[in-house]
């Protein structure tokens, strides 16, 4: 407290003026003389009484005016907890604010609200200190980071959008919302650009950058005690759960709980129990099975007791055929390696992240029925196709499947009738590679870093693929032939990759970016055929002219294109945790969304934010409340004067009527 | 006398000193309604000719003038009506109250007016006496006329003061009226000056009976405006100078009853005095003195004859 804040806070102590004054002046009545003090009705103790009542409106009056004059004083030094935006020579501000909607954001604070509100109150609270001129954007960090409202002078627009905000079971992505913001103001004119973030920082730190960011309410970053289901897999009679909780202390003393829903749409934790089983008291992930009473329709997982957040303490329970599911036809001793095992490229496969059910074949099968077994289809070297494999295969691809061809030395022995369409028409040539020696990185930049790995892949020969307008080429040799290649057929595609995955013919399924590649593949197919289980958030794409519907514990869901030019394509984000029912070509499908253990897991990081940053909002700021206090002692002001009137004029009236 | 009494050892005159020059002052505005109060009739000094009628004395018909005339003419001699101006000053502790809003002490006040009307009255011809009620230094003046009369009550005037004490009992305030009512003859006005407060019960039947045997009895009830209208805030702790009594009150609850009770003792006052044809006024001392006294020339103006 400053000297002028004491001060002015001393002047309150004149509070206690008007109560001495009163006691004065109650303690001695003026005497006067007065010559027909014989006419006047002695009545001191009523007088009395009179006074000290009239007397005591007055004296609080007096002593509150006293008081707010006193704070008045005081005023501009008095400290409010809630967020403010501080200027820089009251120049207009670029604002990007970055909202935390993910699963972690749920968790309840030490003033029992979740972090979620606390964050949506703070940038509401420094919305009302926003002013004509300053533009604002808001980006949500639920994973995908998204533009929720892109950088806008329209401030009451803002403020709406901000009260419409809410939660989500989504991950955390908190980088790529950092990164969307910047971009958001980068190219605004604004000379003070600041990106704000309200989150509770349980992921990824973001980059440094510029604009660097603000933390406004670094209180979200106190830790939890938390424990969630993550996944449930029903298996017959078995329930496999996995589990992530923050602190052994979260898990103490509570149990899962097998329950049979009613329907799809029941509550998680409400039904017949099927079976229970007390969690293991340790932090981190964990698994756990349920052996079920019986076998239900609809199974549902939810754990007893509470923790800080009780949205991911349930589940509902997913097929085995959750994964996605990938068949591989090709020659097991061509794509084997000297040290064993399975062949390189089911190797591969199994390194990825994304979860998977590969299925060896032997050949392409020739009824698209058997086909439908599989989501995606990699074929690795491959013989030309027949007939009934190329109808299969197109009436496969039709639904929305994905087919990758690894196309090798065999491209060349078609035998008569045969060939590799949809793949590609007309013949392919198997040839020693002139002067090229690996793959044109600029052509796989979408690859990301990994693009470059496949320099000098030294392969033993190169495919020259028949082109055709339809064709896309995705990745070039350096001799700018067509590496990759994809062929829309229907909904689906057929990719073609210029090389097998056999070590013998190159070293492609050893560089790093064959990961990448396949990774890629999956992601494609994964994108268009929809998973059965999928992370919160995970887009699914579904064709427009299918006229599809998704219908999610929060009811029906809305669609968006999935970019301005495909408008083929639509859109769903999963928001919550739960059973959402898919209907297209008026053919429904289950599917189930879960979290993430990592966004379980994720502890909160705390920020340090730079001075220059943290003095860009206050979290405690000098709270302006003059003008509040000036008009309370205004009002006290006139009350006194008011009642000092209505005396006056009782008493007019009294003695008026007396005289009369 | 207690140290905070109100009343000031000399007369407060305030701003209406100096009397002397204050009554000419006063008088000077009086003289347009002055009127002589000489009337004809019987007397020693020829007054002039009127026509007979039947009935006249023939002893004053004029033998000469018909004969001049040729019409019956009856003489006419003027003669003193004796319409003296009796003017009495109530001196009591009472009187030398002042507030500050005040012109001046009630009896600087009353003194004032009183020396202008007795300014007018000797320039009108007629006798002028005063007369006290309590007081200190007072001395009575009988009836004189002739304008060293005015110098006289002036000195008069001046050289009183109000008295000590705790009022006049009944009887003394009886024998102060008794000789006023013994040296006023028939026809003459009296004037008396007081705030009518702390007055002995039956005063004012008393100060009625000088209005008995043809005198014309005027009572100005000269108040302070504190005393008037009463304006005091709060509460307040009130002493009478003259009783010693003393009451604590809130001024704002008591002040419609206290105006009741002093217009209820004004209207006893004015019910004696209209009983015997007298009059009462009420001055403040806050009002201008030549009007008050225009007032009570008024007054004395429609007076039986």
């Amino acid at each position: 407290m400053s000297f002028l804040t004491g001060f002015a806070l001393l002047i309150g102590l004149l509070v206690a003026a008007p109560v001495v004054a009163h006691l004065l002046r109650r303690g001695k009545v003026r005497e006067q003389p007065f010559v027909p003090v014989g006419l006047i009705p002695q009545a001191r103790t009523s007088a009395r009484q009179k006074s000290r009542l009239d007397d005591k409106v007055l004296l609080s009056l007096r002593a509150l005016l006293i008081l707010a004059l006193a704070l008045l004083g005081a005023a501009p030094l008095i400290r409010c907890s809630r967020v403010s935006l501080s200027r820089q020579s009251g120049a207009s501000v670029a604002l990007a604010l970055v909202v935390d909607d993910s699963l972690s954001m749920r968790a309840l604070t030490a003033s029992g609200k979740p972090r979620f509100s606390e964050a949506v109150t703070g940038a509401e609270q420094l919305m009302s200190e926003s002013r004509e001129g300053d533009v604002v954007a808001i980006v949500l960090a639920g994973s995908p980071a998204r533009v929720l409202l892109p950088p806008t002078t329209n401030l009451k627009l803002v403020r709406e959008t901000l009260s419409q905000l809410t939660p989500s079971d989504r991950s955390t992505d908190l980088e790529t919302a950092v990164e969307l913001a910047r971009a958001s103001v980068k190219s605004l004119s604004h000379r003070d650009k600041r990106v704000l973030v309200f989150s509770d920082f349980a992921a990824t730190p973001p980059k440094e950058g510029e604009p660097q960011i603000s933390v406004p309410l670094p209180a979200l970053q106190a830790k939890v005690d938390n424990c969630a289901v993550v996944s449930a897999e029903k298996s017959d009679l078995f329930l496999n759960l996995q589990l992530a909780c923050t602190s052994a202390k979260a898990a103490l003393g509570r149990q899962a709980i097998a329950v049979a829903a009613k329907s799809q749409t029941s509550a998680l934790n409400e039904g017949e129990e099927l079976g229970r089983v007390p969690l293991p008291g340790k932090a981190g992930e964990s698994s756990l099975s349920i052996k079920l009473l019986r076998s239900a329709a609809y199974v549902n997982v939810y754990l007893d007791g509470s923790d800080a957040l009780s949205h991911d303490d349930s589940a509902p329970s997913s097929g085995e055929t959750g994964a996605l599911r990938v068949g591989v036809v090709g020659d097991r001793t061509l794509g084997s390696v000297v040290t064993g095992g399975p062949p390189i490229l089911e190797q591969v496969l199994g390194a990825l992240e994304a979860k998977l059910v590969v299925h060896p074949l032997s050949n392409v099968p020739e009824n698209d029925k058997e086909l439908d077994a599989e989501d995606l289809l990699i074929l690795d070297d491959p013989i030309a196709f027949t007939p009934e494999m190329r109808a299969a295969l197109n009436a496969w691809l039709g639904r929305g499947k994905v087919a990758v061809g690894l196309f090798g030395p065999r491209v060349g022995n078609a035998q008569l009738g045969s060939n590799f369409e949809p793949f590609f028409r007309g013949g392919a040539t198997w040839q020693k590679p002139a002067t090229s020696s690996g793959l044109l990185a600029a052509s796989l930049a979408w690859l990301g870093e990994s693009s470059t790995s496949f320099a000098e892949l030294a392969p033993q020969g190169e495919i020259i693929f028949p082109l055709e307008p339809t064709t896309e080429i995705l990745g070039r040799w350096t001799s700018n032939n067509a590496f990759l290649l994809e062929t829309r057929v229907g909904r689906g595609s057929a990719l073609s990759v210029g090389l097998p995955a056999s070590v013998d013919e190159s070293d492609l399924a050893l560089r790093p970016g064959f990961v990448a590649l396949l990774d890629y593949f999956v992601d494609l197919a994964l994108d268009k055929s929809g998973p059965h289980v999928s992370e919160v958030g995970h887009p699914w794409r579904l064709p427009a002219d299918a006229n599809p519907t998704v219908v999610g514990p929060s009811g029906a869901l809305a669609s968006r294109f999935s970019s301005a030019d495909d408008q083929r394509t639509l859109v769903f984000d999963p928001p919550l945790v739960g059973r959402y029912q898919v209907t297209s070509d008026k053919k429904g499908e289950e599917r189930v969304a879960t979290i993430t253990a990592e966004e379980v897991l994720n502890e909160p990081v705390p920020f340090a934010a730079k001075k220059n940053q943290r003095e860009a909002t206050q979290s405690e700021p000098l709270l302006e409340i003059s003008p509040q206090i000036a008009l309370a002692a205004l009002v006290l002001f006139t009350l006194e004067l008011a009642f000092l009137w209505v005396r006056r004029f009782r008493l007019s009236a009294r003695n008026a009527g007396a005289t009369s | 006398m207690p140290k905070d009494h109100f009343v000031r050892t000399g007369l407060d005159w305030g701003s209406l000193a100096p009397l002397h020059l204050k009554a000419r002052s006063i008088a000077s505005g009086l003289y347009a309604g002055m009127h002589r109060s000489q009337r004809r009739g019987s007397g020693v000094e020829f007054g002039g000719h009127r026509t007979y009628v039947p009935g006249d004395d023939l002893r004053f018909l004029d033998h000469r003038a018909a004969m001049r005339h040729d019409k019956l003419l009856i003489r006419e001699f003027e003669t003193d009506t004796d319409r003296a101006l009796r003017l009495v000053l109530d001196a009591s502790p009472s009187m030398g109250f002042r507030s500050e809003s005040a012109r001046a002490s009630k009896l600087a006040y009353a003194s004032v007016i009183a020396a202008a009307l007795g300014r007018v009255a000797l320039a009108g011809g007629d006798a002028v006496a005063l007369d006290w009620l309590f007081g200190a230094g007072t001395e009575p003046m009988r009836a004189r006329s002739g304008m060293l009369t005015f110098e006289h009550l002036v000195h008069e005037l001046e050289r009183a003061n109000v008295g000590e004490g705790r009022g006049l009992t009944l009887e003394q305030f009886r024998r102060s009226l008794e000789p006023v009512g013994l040296r006023s003859r028939r026809g003459s006005i009296i004037v008396v000056f007081s705030d009518l407060l702390d007055l002995p019960e039956n005063a004012a039947e008393h100060l009625a009976q000088l209005g008995t045997g043809g005198r014309f009895v005027v009572v100005v009830q000269v108040l302070d405006p504190v005393e008037a209208e009463f304006k005091l805030d709060g509460a307040v702790r009130l002493k009478s100078p003259e009783t010693g009594l003393v009451v604590e009150t809130n001024a704002e609850e008591v002040r419609a009853a206290y105006l009741r009770a002093l217009e209820q003792l004004s209207a006893n006052f004015k019910q004696q005095l209209l009983r015997r044809s007298g009059q009462l006024l009420r001055a403040v001392t806050t009002e201008e003195p030549l009007a008050v006294a225009r007032r009570i020339l008024s007054t004395i103006s429609g007076a039986p004859r």
